[in-house]
């Protein structure tokens, strides 16, 4: 059993990562000024 | 259908197809008698692995397509195609030997299909690696296309490896020949599941194809405006 919950979480893990990863770059295009989160 | 309705349409289909996957995994699939429930694993080893194929065949087809047209949104295609194929050889590789382990009791060994595997991954991690190295975007998508179509000849090989050459690797269950095939429940849920992970796969791809068709677009944005500049400098 612990072999196939290692298995299907190293898929999440690396679903989640990526979807990261893409939120991400995401972000890296977005100017500064336009985000969300409160500017310092 | 514009670009935001299909991509709800992906995930909800996405949604349904791996939900219904999960439970049919884990609720309806038969446990095999010799390997016990590790055998699941083959649910989402095999989908993970036919979806990798999956997108490099599109960096082969997009990079054919930005060769012969010069157009830069087939090397963008071929760029998000080619980073979830990336991910999905990288899952294989993983789950691969997890189920290897207890089953044959190594984790690894250089058989062809397992050997073709790893070197398929170290291509599209080149073809990655290279797009950073260089500079200039033509010559760079130039470049990349030209790695991306040699770089699918390994593709087949790894598809056929198993049915060419004597390996340690289990042998073909789907379009095996005769003697072998699967349990009718256990071929409907690997079904559902490469429809799962399709759609798993076309949603990645769609995220990913948006960042770059933004980044282009903000960059095309930033070429006008200094050129603009530029043009009021001088006048």
């Amino acid at each position: 059993m612990s072999w196939l919950i290692a298995a299907y979480s190293a898929v999440l893990l690396g679903i989640f990562f990526f979807v990261m990863r893409i939120r991400r770059l995401r972000r890296g295009l977005t100017p500064r000024d336009d985000r969300r989160s409160p500017r310092r | 259908m514009s670009r935001c309705k299909f991509a709800i349409f992906i995930d909800s289909m996405l949604f349904i197809t791996m939900a219904a996957a999960m439970a049919m995994i884990f609720l309806y699939a038969p446990i095999e008698s010799e390997m016990g429930i590790v055998q699941k694993i083959f649910y989402v080893h095999v989908p993970l692995a036919w979806n990798a194929f999956l997108g490099f065949a599109m960096v082969f087809y997009y990079s054919f397509r930005y060769l012969s047209t010069r157009n830069p949104r087939y090397d963008r295609r071929a760029l998000s195609a080619a980073e979830v194929g990336v991910l999905f050889t990288t899952l294989v590789l993983i789950t691969g030997p997890i189920w290897a382990k207890p089953v044959w009791g190594i984790w690894w060994t250089w058989d062809a299909r397992l050997t073709l595997t790893l070197v398929l991954w170290l291509i599209y991690i080149g073809y990655l690696m290279l797009r950073r190295y260089i500079e200039s975007p033509e010559r760079r998508a130039v470049l990349a296309a030209v790695v991306g179509i040699t770089g699918f000849i390994d593709v087949p090989l790894v598809y056929f490896a198993i049915r060419w050459w004597r390996t340690q690797h289990p042998q073909p269950v789907i379009a095996g020949g005769e003697g072998s095939g699967l349990d009718p429940a256990m071929a409907a849920t690997l079904w559902v599941s490469v429809a799962a992970f399709t759609f798993l796969f076309l949603a990645l791809f769609g995220r990913r194809l948006d960042v770059e068709v933004e980044r282009s677009r903000r960059e095309t944005e930033r070429d006008a405006a200094e050129a603009a500049h530029a043009q009021g400098v001088r006048t």
